[in-house]
């Protein structure tokens, strides 16, 4: 159980040295329905659309599962990234966030499956709590990156009630998938 | 001193083409290093000898980049486009 992940974890920084990438993600593949899945489907790309729409686009390019924990950075990045507000929760999102925003070379590697416990399979209120996380997350980044701007309390308002739109959407869904 | 290399097999399911080659970091993306071999099923196939560790390729399929749906991995070559990652090991 997990072990072909684990196995191949040591892949991530060897890329990053390797073919000279600022990060790599590791992806655990999973079927569209796995519950990990269906949050990231309906609730983090779909915010990240909202809040960042070219970013998002950009990062699905490469990945499905942009909150992995998996991710091997290199240490010049993650130097700048440390210079800037290290947020609590979602560093993932965050990270390729930036790494999109500064034209860094991102790369996503398979890392394997790991079979879904029953224990670990994620409840609606856990991912409401997820989604909301999110949220919460790009908001603050859209904040940060926009608040000298002449207009932005307008813009944030704006896309503050297009985002409560995008999260009930999104938990209506997963309540619906996950309950 | 010699390189670790091991050879991996590589397949593309593109029966309507005329010509696919595989290109790569390691063939420095040369069209004509490693042509695929049109197989019974319409399919194109080949085995190429590759050092070990992480190699970045995509499909030349009548001079077009196509990336690898089955791939290990996706990245962006030096030139910006997109292609898919393999590890040799």
């Amino acid at each position: 159980m997990g072990q072909e992940v684990l196995s191949r974890l040591h892949d991530l920084p060897e890329i990053c040295i390797e073919l000279g990438q600022d990060i790599c993600v590791g992806e655990i593949e999973a079927d569209h329905n796995n519950p990990k899945q269906l949050i990231d489907t309906h609730g983090t790309f779909a915010l990240l659309y909202n809040w960042f729409p070219n970013e998002g686009r950009e990062i699905r390019q490469y990945t499905e599962r942009p909150r992995s924990e998996f991710f091997a950075i290199r240490h010049a990045f993650l130097g700048e990234m440390l210079h800037r507000r290290w947020y609590a929760y979602e560093q993932t999102v965050v990270v390729l966030l930036r790494a999109v925003q500064t034209g860094k070379r991102i790369t996503r590697f398979s890392v394997g499956n790991i079979s879904d416990l029953e224990e670990g399979r994620e409840s609606f209120a856990s991912a409401v709590q997820q989604v909301e996380r999110t949220e919460r997350v790009l908001k603050s980044v859209w904040r940060e990156l926009h608040a000298e701007q002449a207009d932005w309390a307008e813009r944030y308002r704006r896309l503050e009630t297009q985002s409560e739109q995008v999260r009930r959407a999104a938990l209506i869904l997963l309540e619906n998938l996950l309950s | 001193m010699p390189t670790a290399t091991c050879e991996a097999s590589t397949s593309c399911a593109t029966p309507q083409a005329e010509s696919v080659s595989l290109v790569g970091d390691f063939n420095q993306w040369n069209p004509t290093a490693h042509p695929m071999e049109r197989m019974a099923d319409g399919g194109w196939f080949l085995v190429a000898e590759l050092r070990h560790g992480h190699h970045r390729y995509a499909f030349l399929v009548d001079g077009h980049l196509t990336t690898d749906p089955r791939a290990m991995g996706a990245t962006r070559d030096d030139q910006g486009r997109r292609v898919s990652l393999v590890a040799v090991s």
